[in-house]
This record gives C-alpha cells, structure tokens and sequence, in this order.
C-alpha cells in the first residue's frame, strides 16, 4: 500500500518543474524586444557565436546579459522585485530611486567637487572668450531637494549652486527656490525633468533677469496623460500614476519654427517647436523640441526685435526655450556634450548675444562631458 | 556558470534534468560528466582542459596505488599524486603571491604571472586529494571507470563552491544511486532555500556592507553596520551556495555531507568552526591535522599542528597574506580556549559567550575582506572609536532604517528559527501539499525577479 504522504511531495517538485521549464520554454520561444520604453535604453541580442569569444569568456558574458535583458515578462519581474524591495523589506528606494508620498525622485547623493569647479572654469572660459558683455547663468536643482534630508540620504545641492556661483563670472539668476517642499507639482512625479508649470516658473524668474516682462497669457493643451518618465522605469512601482504632458500655446509660441542641426551643415527644420514624433520616440519629454540634439535653432518671426539668445544647456532647458523665445528673434541651444567648445566660439558670434548657461545641479555634479 | 544565474536556472538546469532523467542508467553518469565539463566550461573554457588532465593523472596515479598496494611504489605514486595536485594548485594560485613575498622582502623585481585562477581548483583539489589517499589507505575501492572518477571530480553541484565531497562519502552512490520523489522534493526544498538565501538576502545586505566601506562620512555605527552586514553576506551567500549544492545533488540522487550549521549560534570559536565550512574543516582534520599528529604528540608539537593546519586554511581562502593571518588568527584563538578560556567561557552566562564569539568572528571578518594591513587597522579603529569619527551619522541612521526588516531577517535565518518551524510542521499533509509549495513559488519568482533586476550578483568565492 503505498503511504498516505508519499504522492504529498509531488506538489513541491511539480511546482519546481513547471517554473523551471515553463520559464525556460517560455523564454525559447519569445520574441527578442529591441528596445525597452520603460527603461529607456536598447536590449541586448543574442550573441553571435565566436571562437574567441567562446575561449576568452566574453560569449558566455554576453549571453548572460542577453538573457537578463530578454527574459520573458521581464518588466513584470522586475515590478515584482520592486514590490518586494518598497513593500516587504521597507526600503525607501529602488534601483536608486526614492518613491516619496507618490512621487518618485532620483537620489542624489555625493558632491563631485572636482567635476563641478571644472564646470565652472569652463563656462568661465566661454564666457570670457564669447565677448558678450550680456551673459547669465543658473543652475536646476533636482527635485531630489525638496525632500527632507534627515529623513532621506541626500545631499545639499545648494552646495553645487555656491561652488558654479563662486567660480562664474556672470550674472546668476537664481531657481532654487523651485525645489522648495510644497513645489512638488514643478516636476514630473515619474520623470526628473521639470514639468511645464514648473518650466513657466522658471521662465518668469529668467526673463525678469534677462530684462523682460514676462509673458503670462498661454493656453495648455493636453500632450498626453499617460507620461512615464524615466524615472518610472527605473523604479518599477506599481504604486505612481502617470503624468500629464501640457504643451503651452498662444500665439508667438505658435508662430515659432525649429531647427535641429546634426552639423553645421545637416539640418531638418520643423513648423514648431513641439515634436509630437521626436528624434528619440522613447520619451514624452521629447516633444520639447524633439530631444536631445547638439545643436537647435528656435526662430521667432513675431519678434519685435532683432535679438538673439545662446543658451549651454541640458535636456531641462528644452521646456523653458519656447517661453524665452518669445522675446527673440531666435534663441540657439547648444549641448556642449556633443559640440566642440572651439567649433561654437568660431561660428555662432556669441559677442552680439545674450548667453544663458543653463544646467541641472545633477549633470554639473555627475556628468564629466558636459562641457568639453 | 553559477547557481544563481538565469543562464543556469533557465537553461542549463531544464536540459541536464531532462537529459538526466530520460536517459537510461548506464547514461546517466556519462551525461553528468558531458553536463559538468559544459557547466565549468562556461565561464572557464580553458581551465576545463586543466581539470580533465588533473582528473585523468589522478585517475591512473590511483589505479597504481592500488596495483602495488603494500610496496614502495604505491607510496611513490600516492606522492606524485600529492605533488602534483598540489603543484597545480600552488602554481595558478599562490605563485604570485609568492613572486610578491619575494620581491618585497628581497627588493627583487621579478615579473608577476598574472595568472587568471581557475574557478573551484581549491574544491576540486582537495576532493581528489580525498579519493587518492583514501585509496592509499585503503578506505575505499580505486575507481576503475575513468567517466565515474571524471564524473565524481566535476560533478557540476559541487564543483565550484563545495561543500568538499569527501570520495568516500558518495563512492557507492556514483555506481548506484537511487532517484525518489521524496528525494528529489527534499532536493527542491534545499535548492530553492539556498537560491533565495543567496539571491534575496546575500546579494541585499552585500549592498550595505558596500556602502559602508565606501562612505565619504564614516561613522562608529555605520562601521559596525558594516561588518554586522558582510558577516550576513558571507554566511547567506556561502551556505546558499551550499544549500544549492546539496538540493541539486538530492535531485540527482548523491546526498552531500552538511557545510554549516547555524554557525552564528556558536558560544566559542571552537564551536563556530564545527558549524562553518564544515566539509573544508574536516578535510583538513583528515588529511592533515591527524597525519601530523593532532593533539596526541608533545604539547609543543600539538601548538605547531594547530597552527599549520590554521595557517593553512587561511590560505586556502586567498593568496594573500591577510587570508593566512586570518587563519592563525583562529587558530591562536582556538589554542587559547583549548588552554583556558574554554573553562572560563562555561562559567559566564550564555549571551556573554554569545557577545564574545560574535566579536571575534566581526574582527576576523575584517582582516578577511579588507587585504590590507592599512584598511584593517582603519576599519577597526572606526569600530572602536579610535579615529575620532562621530558616533553616529545621518547615513548609519538611514541605512539603519533602510535594512533594517533585511537585517532582521537575515538574523531570524542565522538561527535554527525557521528549520524547526520547517520540521516541526512538515509532516502535516497540508503543509506539505499545499503551504511549502505555494512558498517554493514564491521564493523561485522573486528570486527571479531579483536576477533580472539586479546588477549586484557577486560571485565571492573567486579567490578560493
């Protein structure tokens, strides 16, 4: 007769069986993805098969990341691990991201002293170098600063505001007071950027600076209501909504055109400044003028005057361009990530110009390239 | 390729058991050895051809003992064995520490080898040593089928980690073994405890010990923090890999001897050491410490044995010196307690003895992860107090609170807390049908979770 609890541990190797190869089937016969929106960055893909690559170990290295990078429901897994971080082991982080009453914020921690006094020598030596006698800077915190740094590890970016201000020679108008608590709806919940309300606040005190009345008449529309920022991705929590994407309008703004310049020589130049199929399709953030680029130019034909605005910026200054448009005839935004400092001072005649540089605290402090 | 990975849960795992199982018996050691070599290969493509010469020498070096069992020549054979199992072990992983002893004590400047070490060489070293000498002593039969001894050496649970599989512990079952649901089920149990073990909490509080070595603000609390997390890590990581090791055997139908046992309960060092890495213990017992001696020669003698033997295990866990000093470190310890603290220990009060094993074991841990004299002597004066950083900090405090539900888990596994609960309620068949498989479930999902999701998944036994 067989025992009562004898046919009781089929359950247990049942179960390991089905998950073990139901995965591993599962996974066989998925399709490979290109690309993940959520994570905002291109998958690995199967490996080619290599003599050397088998012998000196990088095939097997491959392979593994691919198989991380294609594994079946993956954005599912890693919501699950997210879960198990924010709910069962009470973190107050995933993957380097604080999820904070809703809203997710980007932790921030560590002063890089090195790459930010080098950042400002080189914004100096720009300045010094482009013989306008108009020239303004400011920095962006993250919205990492208006969260309590005693209850959170993060650091003091007004630090990194001292430090740029200590070593620029030029006009400072200062935002830091966006990331103050209560400003929260500045910023994307699920994204670091900040969103169009808080791009118009930020606009305000700039064009005050720059000598402007600034210009309070726009109507919003409604780019999208299912934004998932970058940040979203990171985090993985199932607990964030999602954001709204308002894109200002009014007449100027309207009027404007754009151009995105691969080289001095390449372009392709739009009827406005909001791209609904941008360059870089991953991110709702890239209808402002259609992403990350090294050179874009905003004409402004409704302009009464004949100035010109360069702006050194990072992706935060793409939101706020439009608004300063409107007292130009064309403002110029430049990410020296990707130009020649040499290549910028010998063709765009900075002398004429008004310069704003135009930096998040988080790329001055993390990002060596910034200014090349 | 490690046990925590997606590569071999979801590839390897699925093809060696279906392979394994269909096969008919006279197969199933032949698919072993085929699935082991391809399982080491993976991530050490060259070495493996090192391990099958070791295996083959050995292999022929053993069958000579046995044809001049009684004459000089299976002595002469049985120390080739020796010399050169332990060359080979000596040359890939102790050859530039040597060439560095010798150049800072001597001003030299010979060139480093920079040899990669082969993954497992000190496992598997050890375990062939255990089937050669055996068969010397004649504990156990020679092994005339070259895929069963091939297959003994690389058999893929063991091979890369441990525990050390004594030959004689699993001679009759590499022959004839038998295969039962219940086995197999005990086998998922262990695996997939280990999995989580090592995936879940090792790989977690790793992070903190991480963050706590990196600090730009260091603190007495954060230090202790520190070390409080790489001794979880160490432990979870290590005796998952174990409990893996062991699961995976069951499956397959070897049962593999026992490597700790709740080791952070222990009340002296000489307790902690028969509960970690008991299989590296015992091996050193066996085929070094009684050879020397052990305890039944003058005390003089003994001390030398404790110490040679302690020495010894330091260096088998790194070439570096940290690693022998550590080894000393434990074996001055277990002298002194041998001497008199033993009896000094049993006359205080349980968490007393408790306090006292936990802080030397958190000393020796430091002198084990941090190499250098310089970052020792650092760490421990953050310990203590003596380099005049605050008390505490708003990153202990933080990491505190953010590890904490981690760290009392990671507390609530070091004790036989949730294996009594296992025992106790094992033998209801609701637990049995229904609970324990719903929690292999979950384990085996967020432990996938985890590898997909995760950039910090250290293999810690690269040194080994």
């Amino acid at each position: 007769m067989t025992h009562p609890l004898k046919n009781a541990y089929l359950p247990t190797v049942l179960v390991f069986l089905v998950f073990v190869f139901g995965v591993a089937v599962l996974s066989i016969l998925g399709n490979d993805e290109d690309s993940s929106v959520l994570e905002r960055r291109a998958l690995a893909q199967s490996p080619s098969i290599d003599f050397a690559a088998i012998l000196d170990g990088d095939f097997s290295e491959d392979y593994a990341t691919y198989l991380q990078d294609q594994m079946v429901v993956r954005d599912d897994f890693r919501f699950v691990k997210s879960f198990v971080e924010r709910v069962i082991l009470r973190k107050p982080e995933n993957n380097g991201v604080y999820v904070v009453d809703g809203r997710l914020y980007d932790k921030f921690y560590g002063i890089e002293e090195l790459l930010i006094s080098r950042a400002a020598r080189l914004i100096n030596s720009i300045a010094q170098d482009s013989g306008s006698n108009a020239i303004y800077f400011s920095t962006i915190p993250t919205k990492a600063q208006i969260l309590d740094r005693d209850r959170f590890l993060l650091s003091d970016q007004q630090i990194i505001t001292d430090a740029i201000r200590q070593g620029v020679d030029a006009n400072y108008v200062d935002l830091m007071w966006l990331a103050q608590p209560g400003n929260e709806e500045l910023y994307y919940a699920t994204d670091p950027h900040w969103t169009t309300p808080g791009a118009l606040s930020a606009y305000k005190a700039l064009a005050s600076a720059l000598g402007f009345d600034p210009v309070d008449t726009y109507e919003f529309e409604i780019e999208t209501d299912t934004y998932r920022g970058s940040e979203y991705g990171r985090a993985a929590s199932w607990s964030i909504g999602d954001d709204t994407v308002l894109l200002a309008h009014n007449d100027s703004i309207d009027g404007m055109s754009l151009c995105r310049f691969s080289s001095l020589e390449e372009r392709k130049c739009f009827e406005s400044v909001y791209l609904q199929e941008g360059e870089n399709t991953m991110d709702a953030y890239d209808v402002f003028l259609g992403g990350l680029g090294p050179i874009i130019t905003i004409d402004n034909p409704s302009s009464s005057t004949d100035a010109e605005l360069v702006i050194f910026k990072d992706s935060y200054a793409h939101a706020v361009a439009p608004f300063l448009a409107q007292h130009y005839k064309t403002v110029t935004l430049i990410d020296m990530r990707f130009v020649r400092r040499q290549l910028v001072l010998d063709n765009f005649s900075l002398a004429e110009k008004d310069i704003l540089f135009l930096y998040s605290t988080s790329v001055l402090n993390t990002d060596p390239q910034i200014l090349n | 390729m490690v046990f925590s990975s997606l590569e071999f849960l979801f590839r390897f795992l699925p093809a060696i058991l279906l392979l394994y199982f269909i096969a008919p018996r006279r197969l199933k050691n032949p698919i072993l050895l085929v699935g082991s070599l391809f399982f080491y290969a993976w991530g050490e493509p060259v070495f493996v051809v090192l391990m099958v010469l070791s295996s083959a020498i050995n292999y022929f070096l053993a069958l000579w003992i046995d044809k001049f069992r009684g004459s000089a020549r299976s002595g002469y054979a049985l120390a080739a064995s020796v010399v050169v199992s332990l060359a080979l072990l000596g040359f890939f992983k102790y050859a530039d520490l040597l060439v560095d002893t010798v150049n800072s004590g001597f001003g030299s400047d010979f060139s480093p080898l920079d040899l990669p070490l082969p993954i497992g060489i000190s496992f598997y070293t050890f375990q062939i040593l255990s089937y050669t000498i055996d068969v010397y002593k004649d504990r156990v039969p020679v092994q005339r089928n070259p895929i069963s001894l091939a297959m003994y050496i690389a058999l893929f649970p063991q091979l890369i980690a441990g525990p050390i599989v004594r030959y004689r512990s699993v001679a009759s079952a590499i022959d004839n073994r038998t295969h039962s649901l219940e086995m197999f089920s005990d086998g998922v149990h262990r695996f997939v405890i280990g999995l989580a073990k090592k995936v879940l909490i090792a790989n977690n509080i790793g992070l903190l010990w991480d963050s706590a070595v990196t600090t730009s603000e260091p603190s007495v609390m954060l230090a202790w923090l520190g070390i409080a997390a790489f001794s979880f890590q160490i432990y979870f990581d290590f005796s998952g890999y174990s409990d893996m090791a062991i699961g995976l055997g069951r499956m397959l139908g070897f049962r593999y001897p026992e490597n700790f046992n709740y080791p952070y309960i222990s009340q002296s060092v000489t307790e902690f050491w028969r509960r970690w890495h008991m299989s590296l213990g015992q091996w050193f017992r066996d085929y070094l410490y009684i050879p020397l001696g052990g305890n039944r020669v003058s005390r003089l003698m003994w001390v030398r044995n404790v110490l040679i033997v302690w020495f010894l295990t330091g260096l088998w866990h790194g070439a570096s010196w940290n690693f022998a000093i550590w080894g000393l470190y434990f074996g001055v310890l277990l002298l002194i307690e041998r001497v008199f603290l033993a009896t000094l220990l049993e006359r205080i009060p349980r968490p007393f003895r408790h306090a006292y094993l936990l802080l030397v074991v958190l000393i020796g841990w430091t002198i084990f992860q941090l190499g250098s004299p310089g970052e020792i002597l650092s760490y421990l004066g953050d310990m203590f107090g003596l380099t005049g950083i605050d008390l505490a900090n708003n990153e202990a405090w933080f990491l505190l609170r953010s590890n904490i539900v981690l760290l009392v888990l990671a507390t609530a596994g070091s004790i036989p807390l949730f294996a009594k609960l296992y025992e106790r309620t094992l033998p209801r068949l609701t637990v049995r049908t229904f609970v324990m498989p719903s929690y292999y479930a979950g384990l085996l999902l967020v432990s996938t979770a985890y590898l997909v999701d995760s950039s910090f998944n250290p293999f810690l036994y690269f040194r080994f």
